[in-house]
């Protein structure tokens, strides 16, 4: 019971406490927050939106007087948004049966096959494109590995079975999240009056689950919209040309940083053209979102009827246990295997030649530049993006729920067009020198911040006010009351918010390519061994680091969880 | 007490459109210990959370009087208002990452006005009072509900709070141990001359503490006064029908003679006084429509016998049910021509006098008619619940 002095320190810290609440201090670093998120992240990740009114006839000049660049941008579109449609119907198929299995059924190997679903996300995307590519596809320059499927030769198919790889698992997570709050005595009340278990699932569940759905669709969408090192290295792989919506950008953007001219695309006209497709992504991202929200609130299902009799029969005997295994089998088969492919062409190629032929020193360097890039980004995100969700969590003014709505763009937003956007406001401002890796990091402080304030919005809501309140009706400040209450309850949502923010940001290469191109992150390097070098033994080994570092702070993540849960 | 503590005046609070509390006027003295007592969504929480600093009023001032002077504190942030807040949590708002020590001394930490020698004597001494000394090294998850309870009484008494605001201080405790808390919550804030708001949805624990009763129903105060004058001299059907089991019977004004009013019932008529117990309203004879509450307590009632005749508020009636409450039995009684049935409690050692479909006499006394000028359709919608 004894306690130790209080010491300086303490004093000190009620200090910093007294300063820090007084109600002068607290406006103004909530303003500098705001300030921050409207300059720094949502305005760069817009900005492209007007550039483009601002620089129309630039832009008429360009691509509307361009049958070149106009059918390619046509064709790039084509692909991005029938590929990322078609994927997110699939990831719905199959994911509400995942998901309601990990959720609902106990079985053996449950807990594998949770953190099973989970490893491609620690994949970066640029790897996971070849891997996807070796798998799947017919590969005319890589010596194909064993147990290789190679079968597709296009690039639509291909790029289908791609996106499904990268986004069922986030599909499936957060479907699983959501499917988890549903009260499950609603459909044991529907079965006790007589209800099918699929009946019941799909009368009752089904319906309050409408906005899990969408907000799983969003992400299907906006994912499939936007990833560009997969796509790159995927089509470099089985040596296609096409281009989807991403992948034109970056290569436009590539062709006028190094100023050499594209067959059929005038020099002067790749900026202008650049704008208008990023502008044309950025708005199909952000009409996606407003719509599944209002889906999400109005849409019915359809089949309101029921049909007992089939009903009956998909949820008995050996129906139910058929479905489960159709939906793992497809699991394991599309998902994981594609996801890791590359190990056994890593395994098959390695060989001292290989080693030795690599570019240590850029290995190296770019592995160094992603982690340095990433700590950055997630940094500066932690401290302002803690203070954003508790804007957002804890005011209830209209502008908190103003806020609420906005920090989700730079989530849904391509982020080759996100990174493109952000380096011409970068380069558009007078204020602050140009520097790549300023770029870069600014980039990949837009893509991420959403993550850290989801995250804490998250674990704020779980904390209920009263304690709070309790804190400081007993005398605490609210800088007491934070570090006091608040910050032991939340740590770790930030803490899953960071991890999530970093690996995305190692993974990243989209915005990398788009704000500077020469700036060579561990994903643009794996995307330049493979499409240039064709190295693609190296590609492999860098793609397995990243994977490692990813996996190790997930794992330290799920191991700190579970230590504070057991608390 | 006999010193004003704390004074409300017109306290109103609204959200978006809803008025959550309407012009709120009271008086508190030192040391009261005052239970707020009303349905859910009266307001209960809200005026408390206003008291506390933690919502804004929309209108209203708050002022409280400590050694002489009175000061404003409506505009006060909630850690200088000097009052210690148990709001309504599952855990009793423990601080579930801290110990037993670390939550009672939790605001003279935060405070830093006291050294430590001085904090340790306190964090004993409030311990003490609530004999949890010992458990001062267990986590909250640790504790019975009971225990989180006092330790979360010790944390309030150690802030020297001269206020304390109890929402609900005793949900979710076994009804036991609900009794015992009451009466030790209530022992230990007067002992410390603590001015006390005890919100709570239990009519029976607001009788058993209170000095005095708030009736807060849709944001206003409908009556305030000792739990007696509540109980006996309810002067709305709403708090006349809070408490125990009250017959509502709607019935029109016959006539007034004097002091004495009489008001049919079907073919009946009962008679009651003008001023019921001390209330100096006299009913107005230009309105027809009244409803009388009558307690399921305050009726006689006896076997009928050849040889009582029918007198003044007298009655016979059939026995239609009956319900074993333990220490009491509820018969449930048809009188002919009456709109509707009657509810009498009896002592269950009575019960052996009555049978199902036997005839009894009821008596009501005069001085038990309350009665209100209320259009019944007004009224029905409290016994939906």
């Amino acid at each position: 019971m004894l306690q130790r002095d209080r010491s300086q320190l303490e004093r000190l810290a009620i200090r910093i406490a007294n300063f820090t609440s007084k109600s002068r201090v607290n406006t103004a670093w909530y303003s500098f927050v705001v300030f921050f998120f409207f300059l720094l992240v949502l305005l760069p990740t817009i900005f492209v939106l007007g550039y483009v009114i601002l620089e129309f006839t630039a832009i008429q000049n360009s691509v509307f007087s361009n049958q070149e660049i106009q059918a390619q941008i046509l064709s790039a579109l084509f692909y991005s948004i029938s590929v990322s449609i078609i994927v997110s119907i699939f990831d719905l198929i199959f994911g509400l049966p995942i998901a309601w299995t990990l959720v609902r059924k106990e079985f053996r190997f449950k807990s594998l096959l949770n953190s099973f679903i989970e490893l491609p996300l620690a994949v970066p995307t640029a790897g996971l494109g070849f891997s996807v590519a070796l798998f799947w596809g017919v590969t005319p320059s890589v010596e194909s590995p064993i147990f290789a499927v190679q079968f597709i030769k296009n690039a639509l198919p291909m790029l289908i079975l791609f996106h499904f790889t990268t986004t069922f698992p986030y599909v499936v997570r957060s479907l699983t999240a959501i499917l988890e709050e549903i009260d499950v005595t609603l459909e044991v009340a529907a079965r006790t009056c007589g209800a099918s278990k699929f009946t019941a699932a799909r009368t009752v569940t089904l319906p309050m689950f409408r906005s899990g759905v969408a907000t799983a669709m969003v992400l299907s969408l906006a994912k499939s919209l936007s990833d560009t090192g997969g796509v790159v290295t995927l089509l470099a792989t089985i040596q296609s040309v096409t281009q989807t919506g991403t992948t034109l950008i970056s290569t436009w953007k590539h062709s006028y940083q190094d100023q050499t001219p594209l067959e059929g695309i005038p020099y002067d006209s790749l900026l202008p053209s650049m704008a208008f497709l990023a502008a044309i992504m950025i708005g199909i991202a952000i009409t996606l979102v407003f719509v599944a929200k209002i889906i999400a609130k109005k849409a019915q299902l359809p089949f309101r009827k029921v049909y007992p009799s089939f009903e009956w029969a998909v949820s008995e005997g050996k129906a139910p246990q058929m479905r489960q295994i159709i939906a793992f089998g497809f699991l394991i088969l599309f998902v994981i295997i594609p996801s890791f492919f590359l190990v056994v062409y890593l395994i098959q190629g390695a060989s001292l030649a290989a080693l030795a032929s690599a570019n240590w020193a850029l290995f190296g360097q770019s592995i160094f530049m992603t982690v340095l890039v990433a700590s950055v980004a997630t940094v500066v995100n932690v401290f302002l993006g803690v203070p954003m969700a508790i804007l957002i969590a804890r005011k209830s003014h209209t502008f908190s729920r103003i806020l609420d709505a906005l920090v989700d763009i730079p989530y849904v937003v391509p982020s080759s067009a996100l990174g493109f956007s952000v380096g011409l406001f970068w380069a558009f401002q007078p204020v602050i020198p140009v520097n790549e890796l300023f770029f870069v990091i600014m980039a990949h402080i837009s893509m991420t911040f959403p993550f850290i304030v989801r995250n804490t919005v998250g674990g704020l809501e779980e904390l209920d006010t009263a304690y709070e309140d309790v804190a400081r009706t007993l005398g605490a400040k609210p800088m007491q009351t934070f570090r006091e209450i608040t910050f032991p309850v939340i740590k770790f949502s930030i803490i899953a918010g960071a991890i999530m923010s970093f690996t995305r940001s190692v993974g990243e290469t989209g915005a990398t390519l788009a704000v500077s191109p020469t700036s060579t992150t561990a994903p643009v390097f794996i995307v330049n061994l493979i499409k240039v070098d064709q190295n693609y033994f190296l590609a492999a080994l860098t793609t397995i680091i990243l994977i490692l570092i990813s996996s190790m702070l997930i794992f330290t993540l799920r191991a700190s969880i579970s230590r504070a849960k057991r608390k | 007490m006999e010193k004003t503590h704390i004074t409300i005046s017109d306290l109103s609070k609204r959200f978006g459109k809803k008025e959550v509390l309407k012009g709120i006027d009271l008086t508190i003295e030192k040391g009261e210990y005052i239970v707020i007592l009303g349905p859910t969504g009266a307001g209960k929480t809200t005026l408390l959370k206003i008291i506390a600093g933690l919502i804004p009023p929309t209108k209203g001032q708050i002022m409280v009087d400590n050694q002489g002077t009175r000061q404003d504190i409506t505009s006060l942030p909630p850690e200088s208002r000097n009052l210690a807040y148990l709001p309504q949590t599952s855990d009793y708002s423990l601080f579930a990452y801290k110990n037993v020590w670390n939550n009672a001394i939790f605001s003279l930490k935060m405070k830093g006005e006291k050294s430590l020698p001085e904090i340790n004597a306190i964090g004993n001494e409030v311990l003490d009072l609530v004999n949890l000394r010992h458990r001062y090294d267990a986590l909250p998850y640790e504790l019975s509900g009971g225990m989180k309870q006092r330790v979360a009484l010790a944390r309030a008494i150690a802030t020297d709070a001269s206020i304390f605001l109890l929402d609900e201080p005793l949900r979710a405790l076994d009804a036991r141990l609900r009794i015992i808390l009451r009466t030790e919550i209530k022992k230990l804030v007067t002992d410390l001359d603590k001015t006390t708001f005890h919100v709570t949805h239990d009519q029976e624990e607001a009788l058993a503490v209170a000095d005095r009763i708030l009736i807060l129903n849709e944001g206003r105060i409908i009556q305030i006064g000792t739990p007696q004058e509540i109980y006996q001299r309810p002067n709305t059907i709403f708090s006349a029908y809070f408490f125990g089991v009250t017959n509502l019977i709607p019935v029109s004004l016959k006539e007034v003679q004097g002091e004495k009013v009489l008001f049919s019932v079907g073919k009946h008529t009962i008679t009651g006084l003008t001023t019921y117990r001390g209330t100096s309203e006299t009913p107005d004879v230009s309105k027809d429509e009244y409803v009388l509450a009558i307690k399921a307590d305050g009726i006689t009632v006896a076997p009928v016998t050849e040889t009582r005749e029918d007198g003044p508020n007298e009655f016979i009636g059939t026995i239609k049910d009956m319900y074993f409450l333990g220490k009491w039995v509820h018969l449930v009684i048809t009188i002919e021509s009456f709109p509707k049935q009657i509810i009498i409690a009896v002592p269950s050692t009575e019960m052996k006098n009555y049978e199902l479909e036997n005839d009894v006499t009821i008596k009501l006394d005069i001085e038990d008619i309350i009665h209100y000028n209320e259009p019944w359709d007004k009224i029905k919608h409290l016994e939906d619940t």
